[in-house]
């Protein structure tokens, strides 16, 4: 199972914003996507999973071999696709719970109640997330360190294939990134194919990664191993970019 | 309704004398009042232009369903009147002095209704539950909680005899009531109503409260069916530390237009009111929300909130939320909120990278937006079916 981006070109309101993206994911890689604010990077995960404002000009996503660029969302997710959102929004009245055993049992077709408490519980333990938090409001509320243990419960809870990961690691203190870091890379041991999008080097202290991309203005301008990132921190984007 | 045929209404039943000399003095007031028109604030966005109560044709008794434990007393208005007499003439239309045109058709033609009595420190453990079938005759109820009293009150307003397709355009079914409720000093009252009604039929309920010292009252209200459904409900706290709650949420499709004003009467100092009112709105329905706080000059210390959103599910769905303050008090603290706004498109995106697809996303945003009221209600047996109806009317639609 792999996710392939063939040459990638989208445009929102006539504005063009990434310029011929290819890139291969296979399961049970870990790739890291950097580059400065503005790149491209979070219009590209928002594409991947199918957002509806974004008009895809040329190119292809192959999923399970075949392109989705047409599917809805869901379909996507069905294939086994997740989208770690930057700002996931809040849904009042909604409890993460039911949320997600709606969204386990749409996924798994004959879902057991009582095989998802299993797994809920034992994700809130790798996660050290207490267990009332599922019984919140969806987002509604959490801080900014909170939504992103809520959107990595949710990735760890649903076992997507393949999965986008957009600046899971802005607005955590040290403990949770650690915490998160941890839980992303049993994930990815364990098979999921993962696409980190981030500004910083941070989360890189914690996973290492099989391939770092740089992106600058919509394109890919770099690709190379771990080593890459650690570049990138020294030089700068800019320095990547002339080099 | 021609005067001699009140006349002779009037005397076909066997009424107390008070009652009959008050229908006659209400039925004079009642036919010199003209119908409302959409010059008049409250009556502005509202059409009732197939509406005359001056033609309505009434007969017989509202058939009404009770069904209560042993510890309170509960009967059948039109058995009540032998019994209990004395109180209702005490009671009855005492809060209505300023009675309109259709207040005053109720007190001059009422024929049924439900009479409540909780005596001193009875606290009920079984709700009293009404079931009240819809027709033109208008409905009066009266609820008395004496001091130091409980009760869990449910009103269910349907129409089981009305053929829902049936559509008479010049003379449309109107079913009108009058609610009258007095929570005495350190009483509590759980009012849960709703409206039901097939969409062939207009609606007017008028539901007045009194609540004294240390009492409480908690409305929850479902307006659902009906093609024009109006409600309105006012709350007069009158003793110290006296409290209103007020949850209500309405759920409309096709043409229906759902009418709610909400009033709290602030009268003395220590009381608090909150109020919650949410709708959804499909087809081409719509509403409109009325809600005033008022805070007299010398009910300082006053705690009052009303909050009243709307979420259309069409483009074709209308809502007008209006909430009004008036303080005369200055040490007090009152605020609203109001909004009428659509689904976002960023929350439907995010359900569906979940795997939920459009129709699943849309349903539980909107059961989400409702729940915010729905989990306020102290009964979860009205809770599940008022939910029940919300999808059937609304995700089902």
């Amino acid at each position: 199972m792999e996710l392939e981006i063939k040459d990638l070109h989208v445009s929102i309101e006539g504005k063009k914003i990434l310029n011929g993206i290819s890139l291969k994911i296979k399961e049970g890689e870990l790739h890291a996507l950097m580059g400065p604010n503005g790149s491209g990077k979070s219009t590209l995960a928002y594409v991947l999973m199918g957002h509806p404002k974004y008009k895809i000009d040329s190119g292809e996503i192959i999923f399970h071999g075949e392109n989705i660029i047409n599917l809805t969302p869901d379909k996507r997710a069905k294939l086994g696709l997740f989208l770690g959102f930057q700002y996931p929004t809040e849904v009042p009245g909604v409890t993460f719970k039911n949320f997600l055993w709606t969204a386990y049992k749409t996924l798994n077709n004959g879902a057991s109640y009582v095989d998802f408490n299993e797994i809920l519980d034992e994700k809130l333990e790798l996660l050290e997330i207490d267990k009332s938090f599922v019984l919140r409001y969806l987002n509604e509320g959490f801080s900014g360190g909170e939504k992103k243990r809520s959107e990595i419960l949710q990735l760890a809870v649903l076992n997507p294939k393949i999965a986008v990961l957009d600046e899971t690691d802005s607005g955590l203190d040290v403990d949770s990134l650690k915490i998160v870091a941890n839980g992303i890379k049993k994930l990815n041991e364990n098979g999921m194919g993962i696409l980190l999008i981030t500004h910083y080097q941070r989360i890189l202290n914690y996973i290492l990664p099989d391939f770092v991309h740089v992106m600058t203005d919509g394109k890919i301008v770099k690709s190379g191993g771990h080593d890459l990132a650690k570049e990138i921190e020294e030089k700068g984007y800019e320095g990547i970019k002339d080099g | 309704m021609l005067v001699t045929d009140f006349l002779q209404m009037i005397k076909n039943r066997s009424e107390p004398s008070w009652l009959k000399q008050r229908r006659l003095d209400t039925f004079t007031k009642f036919s010199q009042l003209k119908m409302p028109d959409s010059k008049e604030e409250e009556w502005r966005y509202i059409d009732i232009s197939q509406v005359n109560l001056d033609n309505v044709k009434i007969d017989g008794y509202t058939d009404i369903s009770i069904d209560f434990g042993n510890d309170v007393i509960v009967l059948l208005m039109k058995e009540a009147l032998n019994k209990f007499s004395d109180m209702i003439n005490e009671h009855a239309f005492s809060l209505f002095t300023d009675a309109d045109k259709f207040v005053s058709f109720v007190s001059s033609f009422w024929n049924n209704g439900v009479f409540v009595y909780v005596p001193k420190n009875v606290q009920a453990e079984l709700p009293v539950t009404v079931k009240i079938n819809n027709t033109n005759n208008p409905v009066y109820s009266l609820v008395v909680l004496d001091e130091n009293s409980k009760l869990n009150f449910v009103e269910e307003n349907v129409a089981d005899k009305i053929n829902p397709i049936v559509s008479d355009k010049i003379n449309p079914i109107v079913s009108t009531s009058v609610t009258e409720i007095f929570v005495k000093e350190n009483s509590k009252l759980n009012f849960f109503c709703s409206q039901i009604l097939p969409e062939n039929l207009y609606s007017f309920y008028y539901k007045r409260a009194s609540v004294e010292r240390g009492a409480e009252i908690n409305w929850f209200l479902g307006s659902f069916g009906a093609k024009l459904s109006r409600w309105k409900v006012e709350t007069f706290l009158k003793g110290e530390n006296a409290k209103c709650q007020k949850y209500g949420i309405y759920a409309g499709n096709k043409n229906q237009h759902h009418d709610i004003i909400t009033k709290t009467f602030h009268l003395v100092p220590h009381t608090s009111n909150n109020i919650l009112v949410k709708g959804v709105l499909t087809g081409r329905a719509s509403s409109v929300y009325r809600g005033l706080i008022r805070i007299e000059k010398n009910a300082q210390q006053t705690l009052s909130y009303m909050g009243a959103h709307t979420l259309l599910l069409s483009n074709k769905a209308k809502s007008n939320n209006i909430p009004s303050l008036e303080i005369e008090a200055n040490d007090v603290r009152a605020t609203h909120g109001s909004s009428v706004g659509q689904l976002e498109e960023e929350k439907l995106f995010y359900l569906m990278s979940r795997g939920l697809d459009r129709k699943l996303a849309e349903n539980i945003i909107v059961e989400g937006f409702l729940e915010t009221v729905l989990n306020k209600f102290t009964s979860d047996e009205v809770r599940e079916k008022f939910r029940a109806i919300t999808n059937e009317r609304l995700l089902n639609a």
